[in-house]
């Protein structure tokens, strides 16, 4: 277990978004995080990386109340990712991705070899003196997915990394993290709107709605009754025939 | 470094601008309402050959101190300019658009006319006022554009207000203290006539103290280019840096204000130039910024002294010539989402 809610609790004005939630996000895993528009998904992962003020002892990373320990701690141990098209800089690529070494020695090291192995990783070597206002959707996601990764920590946390990206390049993008989980024992922390990429990629689901939240593995908790609950939708699940996947089609109740 | 330097253009560019920059020394030093020959001005330097006093006593204690202000003026301003840039993330932001500016101009004037002191008298407190009253017209549009201090519309629109603000304090001031007003309203229309020994001793070390902290800053402004949620997710403490430079920048800029009354656009044409040669970071970019705000300075306080003869034209007003269309230019290339 790398981090957890202990009845954690989050008001805004006189609404409650969240009363005594618990979760424990384990390592070597994507966590999927669920739920309508509104329901308080972001201000989870905000309040997961401190960047909302929470309650003393309502959040653990690694054991210690989030309260206790330092920025720097924290941002040794987590990595965020943004909801996409928020403060872009123009700068380039290689600069961009090097912004994630801040609280290391080698921010200046002309070709840094952690840089640089990110680049090939991420198979983004055409892209390095490029602007990072010139690239394309799928191309920025992934390139701010390395400057997460250039933190070198066990966890990232990710808000919408597929929003607002055709289906080709959310394909691409839940590969890509789901081989950092495999290949680099790295934990992933994302919010999805889509719920066949959610029962594709993600191990372990928390579903949100109004205050109500059901966790547990995917393909136990994603079924016809929870997104009725949940998303208000009916939904049928098929079988592809050539892949052996399985996919859902929704439809309005 | 290095890199800069291999790229061929970026050589010549450099060669280039260091010719200027020595020729506009030069100029600084000779021209003005009395010319004298460059020869001369060596001979005068070195202490030898034919030297006529009085061109030695204009040099010496007139030209030398301006030149000496007018280069640290340049630079502050350029440099101070690069960060509210990136302070604010937003490319059409300078001290003197800001109203930053004339923030410092109303506190000195304030001083000047009432003759008031805080702590010290004289000297010391014009540039204390200066600075407290341009820090809180810099707080204020922080807080005026809030969260959409990213916004063109929202900054432009917050700094002209506050600007608006302070130049109609600064005019009613003047008008009803019109017997003090002749040498307040040429300074504050930004000029170096009134460069002094004095005051280089006593700015010179706090500019050179402030300009050294903030270059080593350049770390914290690059990452303070992302989102402040993606700042501090990485490890910066947003707010506190953030406060940090811009008091800093603010401390600088009512200096500058304190030495040369108010100049704009400096701040503005420079460091774009520099963003769009060298888009790099910061550890680049500001002391590029630095070199070419004094050259570009010096340029414009020689045509300020040169363009009418016998006649000293405020080195705002040249500034401005300059600026305004740049200005237009920028905007252009916003709207089109090319900055």
């Amino acid at each position: 277990m790398i981090l957890k809610t202990d009845n954690f609790n989050y008001k805004y004005s006189n609404n409650i978004i969240f009363e005594d939630l618990n979760i424990e996000f384990k390592t070597n895993r994507i966590h999927g995080i669920l739920g309508p528009n509104g329901c308080g998904k972001t201000t989870l992962l905000k309040s997961l990386i401190k960047l909302l003020k929470v309650e003393n002892n309502s959040i653990y990373l690694e054991e210690s109340d989030i309260n206790e320990v330092s920025r720097n701690f924290i941002s040794k141990k987590i990595a965020y990712v943004e909801q996409s098209s928020i403060d872009i800089p123009r700068i380039k690529v290689y600069e961009y991705i090097t912004l994630g070494r801040f609280l290391f020695d080698d921010f200046y090291q002309l070709n840094n070899p952690i840089i640089k192995k990110l680049i090939n990783l991420l198979k983004i070597e055409h892209l390095k003196n490029k602007y990072m206002n010139e690239l394309s959707g799928g191309e920025r996601q992934k390139v701010i997915i390395a400057r997460a990764l250039a933190q070198e920590t066990n966890l990232i946390i990710l808000d919408e990394p597929t929003a607002n990206l055709d289906p080709l390049h959310q394909f691409e993008i839940m590969e890509l993290l789901k081989s950092l989980v495999i290949e680099s024992n790295l934990t992933i922390i994302t919010t999805l709107h889509d719920i066949n990429l959610a029962y594709s990629y993600c191990d372990e689901i928390v579903l949100i709605k109004d205050k109500n939240i059901k966790k547990g593995k995917t393909k136990e908790l994603i079924n016809e009754q929870n997104i009725k609950q949940f998303f208000s939708l009916n939904s049928t699940f098929l079988k592809d025939p050539n892949s052996k996947k399985d996919y859902i089609i929704l439809n309005p109740l | 470094m290095q890199k800069i330097l291999k790229n061929k253009k970026t050589a010549l560019f450099i060669i280039i601008t260091i010719i200027i920059a020595i020729t506009s020394l030069f100029l600084s030093i000779a021209k003005g309402s009395v010319d004298i020959s460059i020869q001369e001005m060596i001979n005068i330097l070195l202490n030898k050959g034919n030297i006529n006093n009085s061109h030695k006593f204009i040099i010496i204690n007139l030209r030398i101190p301006r030149t000496i202000s007018v280069i640290m003026v340049g630079m502050s301003l350029s440099l101070c300019g690069a960060i509210f840039q990136t302070l604010f993330k937003n490319p059409l932001t300078e001290p003197y658009l800001l109203g930053i500016s004339s923030g410092a101009a109303l506190g000195v004037s304030i001083a000047s006319i009432f003759n008031l002191f805080i702590f010290v008298s004289g000297i010391w407190s014009t540039f204390i006022f200066a600075f407290i009253f341009s820090l809180l017209s810099a707080l204020l549009i922080f807080s005026l554009a809030g969260k959409n201090r990213t916004s063109l519309l929202v900054i432009l629109l917050s700094g002209l207000a506050i600007n608006f603000f302070t130049s109609s304090l600064n005019s009613l001031l003047l008008y009803f203290n019109r017997d003090k007003i002749q040498n307040i309203i040429f300074w504050q229309m930004g000029s170096f006539s009134l460069s002094s020994y004095e005051k280089i001793i006593f700015t010179s070390p706090i500019m050179i103290v402030l300009i050294v902290i903030l270059l080593s800053k350049s770390k914290q402004l690059d990452v303070l280019l992302l989102s402040d949620d993606t700042a501090t997710s990485i490890g910066l403490n947003v707010n506190k840096e953030r406060l940090t430079i811009l008091i800093l920048t603010t401390l600088l800029t009512s200096i500058c204000v304190g030495i040369s009354g108010t100049i704009g656009f400096i701040g503005l044409i420079i460091p774009h130039i520099v963003k769009l040669l060298f888009p790099l970071r910061h550890k680049i970019i500001l002391p590029i910024s630095l070199y070419l705000g004094a050259v570009f300075t010096l340029i414009c306080d020689v045509i300020s002294r040169v363009i009418v003869p016998n006649t000293e034209i405020p080195i705002g007003i040249i500034t401005a010539l300059f600026g305004a269309p740049f200005f237009i230019y920028i905007l252009q290339r916003t709207k089109r989402g090319l900055l």
